[in-house]
């Protein structure tokens, strides 16, 4: 199976309240903001950059809990936002409060 | 042998052979035409009409069985009801028997002959004396006379008391009523306005004999009132008036205004939500000519009167005169033809006549009379505006100007109404990864989301099914799983976030299933418990809600791209009643209207309340394309388990068509517009014909040789003048 995992730390700029799909499942919207040191080119530096993620199922429902502001570990995928919009959103399968 | 002394009688059934059977009965009468008898049918029983009487039958004298029974306790059926059944049957293609039969009221065409009991009992002038002297022991009947002294009573309220009913009704001290004269004191007629008086001296002025009128008048322009006007004069002169009106408007505050206004009259109300015995009290009435004013629905126009005078049709546009199943008639069009064969008068009366009515009034079939004021002294028609929805996005289906105006009217106390035709909370459920949609498994239909028990549904509103939504994309397995688009249930809960403090009120089919909340509603809405109404086109139909000031209309784009050619007619007839509601009364009306055409003639049209143009320009697509009313249709519909099985049928129908008259138009085979409902396939043949005779005088043989052929699980219905696809 090809890759597509993503593992990210960062602090909970905000989420929605949590939602249900019609068929009952729990869903939640959060966008994340990362900051870390990464080294490029053999050369460290600060890379910072937002996101934007969703949650079904268990984590939606533990996500709703986590104020503003919490640091977390985001583990997941990335799918496109939607038909029309091919650009990648991260679907979180799990997570850790850091 | 022949027998001499004994008459054979043809009698119609309710089968589906289209043809009369004979039976034998010793002692029958030409006045028995028309009377119910019993008769054997192979193994079973069944009730049929006597049509006619006849020396001998074709059929051997060993096969002729005899009639079981005569119902002589019931007046026959008038002639004038028999040829008008006839007259149905032969138009609408339909066998006699099942179409006489099914005039009758459903406890008539049971096989026991039994009087029914009365429905209600009410004490007589002797019984009002005798309770006041009943012994104080005498502990039943005092309950008997408690109950009775406020007025007639249901049966079903007395069951307790069966012994002393009997006995007083055996005294004479109470009798049978059926819904009779109530106590009401008669409520003066209003003024009329001069525009009312004109259309009335015209009326009353015309000579006496059949005439068709087209009362066109404006929402709120008083027609009811020059209905009421005529029904005095026929019944002054001891005629009897039947008043049709469609289902849902023929309401209880309908029949009270009529019953104030004619209190020592009696008014028979006849409608499908009526109780069997009901029904056949009211049929009753009318057939023993006792009823005065018959406020009926479409099937009320088959009503047996033998003194029947006056025929108005209330909202001659709407749908829901055109009978979908069985006989399918259109009440209408029936109504014009008893009118003309009884040589009375008839009105047909709406704001947005039906375009075959409007064709006719213009040719001078039907004499047009205009009303185009409101009634009301202060009320004018109310503003339209239309909401360009390309600028003003509509965000969870309301624009910017829409909420704007629902605030104020709020913050004046004014009531509003959001009208959009979906009910439910979302027209489809929408897999944002892979823009899959929920389809109904069993039909070529989405299936709608609506708000179920604190959860959701999914529901085919073509053949009913009902499912709980899945948690996952059934074909790419992704969770994000949307409602997509308006429904009611969704809009309520859009205005609910946006005015906490309304009140808001949902009327649609879901909420007004439940017998009696229909009337709770109105009653809520009258007493201002309500801030902001949310409905469908049931909330559209002739109610006066005079503290709406209001209407906000979503969606209505969807009917502009519709298949049918007649969804622009009745989008226009729609949107023009539901803007009707608006300022009825002392405080001025708006109408908002979202839409992405706010240049479409329909909308322009609307906006100047111009139905004699929007008529004029459809009626002149109409001629170009050869549609209805310049063609006379008629649709073979088949359904199938299979397509191919359907469609073979109908080329084989096509077939024997072959030879047929000059000007009569068979078009191919095709898939219905709706080609699957509930696992069967549909399709359809179209016939048609500039000339209406030439089309009847095809399609009787061609249904003749149609009912000859063997067609196993295959389902055909032919429907003349079709309204839907």
């Amino acid at each position: 199976m090809a890759h597509n995992r993503v593992e990210i730390d960062g602090r909970v700029v905000y989420h929605d309240a949590l939602r249900h799909t019609p068929g009952g499942l729990p869903s939640l919207q959060l966008r994340l903001a990362h900051a870390s040191e990464q080294t490029e080119a053999g050369r460290p530096r600060p890379v910072e950059c937002e996101l934007e993620a969703q949650a079904f199922g268990k984590p939606a429902q533990e996500l709703a809990g986590v104020p503003a502001g919490a640091q977390v570990r985001l583990i997941g995928f990335l799918e496109r936002k939607g038909v029309r919009d091919r650009w990648p959103i991260v679907h979180v399968t799990e997570y850790e409060l850091i | 042998m022949k027998s001499t002394l004994r008459t054979v009688v043809q009698v119609a059934l309710d089968t589906p052979l289209d043809r009369l059977f004979d039976y034998l009965v010793a002692d029958a009468l030409t006045s028995d035409v028309g009377r119910r008898v019993r008769v054997p049918f192979g193994k079973r029983e069944l009730v049929g009409v006597i049509v006619g009487l006849v020396d001998s039958s074709t059929v051997p004298d060993e096969q002729l069985r005899a009639v079981i029974e005569i119902d002589r306790q019931l007046a026959a059926l008038p002639r004038e009801v028999m040829q008008l059944a006839r007259f149905a049957a032969d138009y609408y293609q339909y066998p006699l028997g099942p179409a006489l039969l099914a005039l009758l009221p459903p406890a008539l065409k049971r096989a026991k002959f039994r009087p029914q009991a009365p429905t209600a009992y009410a004490l007589t002038p002797a019984g009002q004396a005798y309770c006041a002297a009943i012994p104080v022991r005498a502990t039943a009947q005092r309950r008997l006379a408690e109950l009775l002294a406020g007025g007639p009573v249901a049966a079903e309220h007395l069951t307790g008391l069966r012994a002393p009913l009997r006995d007083w009704l055996n005294k004479g001290l109470v009798m049978a009523d059926h819904g009779s004269a109530s106590r009401l004191v008669t409520e003066p007629a209003p003024t009329l306005t001069e525009a009312q008086q004109n259309v009335l001296a015209t009326l009353l002025g015309a000579a006496d004999g059949f005439t068709a009128w087209l009362l066109h008048g404006v929402t709120g322009s008083g027609k009811t009132e020059v209905y009421l006007r005529l029904i005095e004069r026929t019944l002054a002169a001891g005629k009897q008036a039947l008043v049709l009106a469609p289902e849902i408007h023929l309401t209880p505050q309908m029949v009270e205004r009529f019953k104030r206004r004619f209190p020592d009259r009696k008014l028979v109300s006849l409608h499908s939500g009526l109780s069997d015995g009901d029904r056949l009290a009211g049929w009753l009435d009318c057939l023993d000519g006792r009823a005065d004013i018959v406020l009926g629905t479409r099937l009320a126009v088959f009503t047996p009167l033998p003194r029947l005078g006056l025929i108005v049709v209330d909202e001659e546009h709407d749908a829901s005169y055109k009978q979908m199943e069985g006989l399918r008639y259109h009440a209408r069009d029936v109504a014009v033809w008893r009118a003309r064969q009884s040589n009375i008068t008839v009105v047909l009366g709406s704001a947005t006549p039906a375009l075959e009515t409007w064709a006719n009034a213009k040719r001078h079939r039907y004499r047009l009379l205009s009303l185009t004021e409101r009634a009301h002294a202060q009320a004018s028609l109310p503003e339209v505006r239309l909401i360009d929805t390309r600028t003003d996005k509509a965000a969870l289906g309301l624009s910017d100007a829409l909420r704007k105006a629902l605030l104020e009217n709020l913050e004046r106390g004014e009531q509003s109404l959001v009208f959009i035709n979906r009910r439910g909370y979302a027209p489809v459920l929408y897999c944002r990864a892979c823009g899959q949609v929920s389809e109904c498994p069993r039909c070529a239909a989405h299936q709608v989301i609506h708000r179920h028990r604190g959860g959701y549904q999914l529901r085919c509103h073509h053949c009913g099914l009902a499912s709980r939504p899945p948690e996952a994309c059934p074909a790419c397995g992704s969770l994000d799983l949307r409602p997509a688009g308006q429904g009611t249930q969704k809009v309520e809960d859009t205005l609910a976030d946006l005015f906490p403090a309304a009140r808001i009120l949902r009327v649609d089919r879901d909420t007004t299933a439940r017998r009696g909340a229909f009337a709770a509603m109105r009653e809520a809405i009258a007493g201002h418990e309500v801030d902001i109404l949310v409905g469908t086109q049931i909330v559209a139909k002739g109610h006066d809600f005079p503290m709406l000031t209001l209407v906000g209309v979503i969606g209505a784009d969807q009917a502009l791209m519709s298949a049918d050619f007649r969804a622009s007619e009745r989008l226009f007839a729609q949107l023009m009643q539901v803007g009707g509601r608006a300022g009825r009364a002392e405080r001025a009306g708006r109408v908002l209207i979202q839409t992405e055409y706010p240049h479409h003639p329909l909308y322009a049209a609307l906006a100047a309340h111009d139905y004699p143009t929007f008529a004029e320009r459809t009626l002149r697509e109409r001629k170009l394309a050869e549609f209805p009313p310049y063609s006379h249709q008629a649709l073979l519909r088949a359904d199938a388990r299979s397509m191919a099985e359907a469609m073979a049928f109908l080329e084989t129908a096509h077939e024997l068509g072959r030879e047929r008259p000059e000007g009569v138009l068979l078009y191919d085979p095709v898939p219905a517009l709706m080609p699957r409902i509930a696992n069967r396939e549909r399709a359809q043949l179209l016939i048609q014909s500039v000339s209406r005779s030439r089309l009847q005088a095809f399609l009787t043989p061609w249904v003749a040789a149609l009912r000859e052929q063997k067609n196993g699980g295959l389902r055909w219905s032919l429907d003349v003048d079709p309204l839907d696809w």
